[in-house]
């Protein structure tokens, strides 16, 4: 501030001095050049003395005020900054500026977040350096035509773009990301900036996908489900038909008792198979609710599984699949309908995908754990497709080729995990599938007594 | 159960993976003065055409395992011995069938009259609820 009021206060004192030394040149002109020199620092001196408080006073008031004028402005303008800053770092989203020929003049924390790259890189890469006009992964991406509108002057929205973090050799997920790019103009509509924001939309996305994939099973299962109730009722629909038929014509005198047999044996059967499956849609739904509850007694293993085998001994002899079972004596802490169901449903995947083959049924303790292993020598499960199958309506293989609503091992799997168990697959492609099921034989589960 | 003014019974064949369909068809044929074979799919169905004598129409379903309706079409199209036998679609997707080269579609369920019809029209056997 001193230095500053002793600026603005001697120019007007040489400028004395100098006019002090022009006039006395021409008045004192015959004494020659050091008597006007002392006598005009003498003036020079004296007026100065006088003047001075005045003088000083005078341009330190002036000095003052245009001080703190410029003081206010840089506070102002710091204060700006610093609100800037603080919006600009704080932002959820990613913000990039760019200066109007394409170079990248900043960035915020969520830029580096979003790409994972830290301050040095920043400081040596990107700033100055990286150039969005140039950037030819951005053609490919399809946002090149929007980035350069904004550089024209008009603002942008991209679509979601899957950014893979492998495409420029680094390590993390695959992101979506949606942007928006537009100009700063200034009053004679000259771009001064473009900004380029980005939002990390992969939750977003990635719910949309997960609902996309459910609407599509669901229609799938839609259509599965009217195909596994039309089938039954197709043939109870053509026999009461039949009767009728036969009534009107009354030629039903004419129906062989052996005839007549098979239709009620028939009847009966598909009135089982719409039951079970009603009851495996009621299972979906309580698993879906999450209202899957257990009735806990003890359960002798070796019995279900043969219990269940005997059951099926007619279909499996028609699709000409011997069973062999080899179960140590087991007994469990379990829900008997649900660990049945279990065998239930293992068995039937083996006939369907091995029919012609041979099944083998194992039990035996593994620790603290019942290991139940179903093995068929049929078509075998595609390693891709091997988490899928547990899913919900899922299937690894076309609706064309198998029936089946892809219920069935979703309900052994809900089941195997309600008490507190485990449920794999081994299987090669052509050479079959074996299922394993881990059960504790005490569970550890919220259990409903009966 | 001898139809009228026809010396030797007519031959269907049921193609079709679901065994309460096949068995209840079969008796409504058989009733109606058929005789019926019955396959469980596409291969057995190919295996059973060249050891009975042709039959007059075959009933084909669509979705089933080992060899499905859709191969079944293109491999008996390409056999001169079969490529003449009528075939009539029977499948819960009458949509999926639409654009297949069959004889005719019926939808499942099926309504017997029109199944006894569509059969009569192949096979020259009166429908014997209007005789």
């Amino acid at each position: 501030m001193k230095r500053l009021s002793i600026g603005i206060v001697l120019p007007p004192v040489i400028a004395f001095l100098v006019a002090e030394i022009a006039v006395n040149a021409l008045l004192l002109r015959p004494f020659g050049l050091p008597r006007i020199l002392i006598s005009s620092l003498i003036d020079a001196g004296v007026v100065l003395v006088v003047l001075y408080p005045v003088l000083f006073r005078f341009y330190h008031r002036h000095a003052a005020r245009d001080n703190a004028e410029r003081k206010r402005l840089i506070d102002d303008l710091k204060r700006s900054e610093a609100r800037f800053r603080s919006v600009f770092e704080q932002a959820p989203f990613s913000i990039q500026l760019f200066s109007p020929d394409g170079t990248t003049t900043d960035v915020n924390s969520a830029w580096k977040n979003l790409w994972n790259v830290d301050q040095n890189i920043v400081d040596n890469l990107v700033l100055g350096k990286y150039n969005i006009l140039d950037d030819p992964t951005l053609a490919a991406k399809g946002i090149a035509l929007l980035i350069a509108k904004a550089f024209k002057g008009e603002a942008a929205e991209t679509t979601p773009i899957l950014y893979d973090p492998a495409d420029i050799g680094k390590p993390g997920r695959p992101r979506w990301v949606a942007g928006y790019v537009y100009p700063i103009k200034d009053d004679r509509d000259n771009i001064r900036e473009v900004v380029l924001m980005h939002n990390d939309v992969t939750d977003r996305e990635n719910a949309l996908r997960e609902l996309e994939k459910a609407i599509r099973l669901r229609d799938e299962f839609l259509l599965i489900a009217s195909h596994e109730l039309r089938t039954p009722l197709t043939s109870l629909g053509l026999q009461i038909q039949l009767l009728n038929r036969m009534a009107e014509q009354g030629t039903l005198a004419s129906l062989t008792k052996s005839r007549a047999g098979a239709l009620l044996k028939i009847s009966q059967q598909q009135l089982e198979r719409v039951s079970t499956f009603i009851n495996d849609l009621l299972d979906v739904s309580r698993i879906g609710a999450g209202r899957l509850t257990l009735t806990i007694d003890k359960v002798d293993l070796p019995e279900v599984i043969q219990g269940v085998v005997d059951q099926f001994k007619a279909e499996l002899s028609k699709v000409k699949c011997p069973v062999t079972v080899r179960a140590d004596p087991i007994m469990g802490n379990w829900d008997r309908m649900r660990v049945e169901k279990i065998i239930v449903n293992l068995l039937s995947n083996a006939m369907k995908f091995g029919a012609g083959k041979p099944i083998e049924i194992t039990a035996r303790m593994e620790g603290e754990n019942a290991r139940i292993a179903v093995q068929d020598h049929g078509v075998g499960v595609a390693k891709q497709d091997q988490t899928r199958i547990f899913e919900r309506f899922e299937r690894a293989v076309s609706a064309r080729t198998y029936g089946g609503l892809g219920m069935g091992l979703y309900i052994v799997r809900q089941i195997v995990e309600a008490h507190g168990g485990s449920i794999r697959i081994e299987s090669e492609p052509g050479s079959g599938a074996t299922f394993i099921v881990e059960l504790p034989v005490k569970p550890m589960v919220t259990a409903k007594k009966p | 159960m001898t139809p009228k003014g026809e010396a030797q019974p007519k031959s269907v064949l049921v193609i079709d993976d679901d065994e309460g369909i096949r068995e209840t068809l079969k008796i409504v044929l058989e009733v109606g003065g058929y005789t019926v074979f019955a396959a469980e799919n596409g291969e057995e169905g190919i295996d059973l055409l060249r050891k009975i004598s042709k039959p007059c129409l075959i009933l084909l379903d669509l979705m089933m395992p080992v060899m499905n309706g859709w191969e079944f079409l293109d491999a008996i199209r390409k056999d001169s011995a079969l490529a003449t036998i009528p075939v009539v679609i029977v499948s819960a997707y009458a949509e999926q069938a639409a654009n297949i080269k069959a004889q005719g579609v019926i939808q499942k369920p099926v309504d017997v009259a029109t199944l006894m019809k569509a059969i009569e029209g192949w096979c020259n056997l009166p429908d014997r609820a209007n005789t």
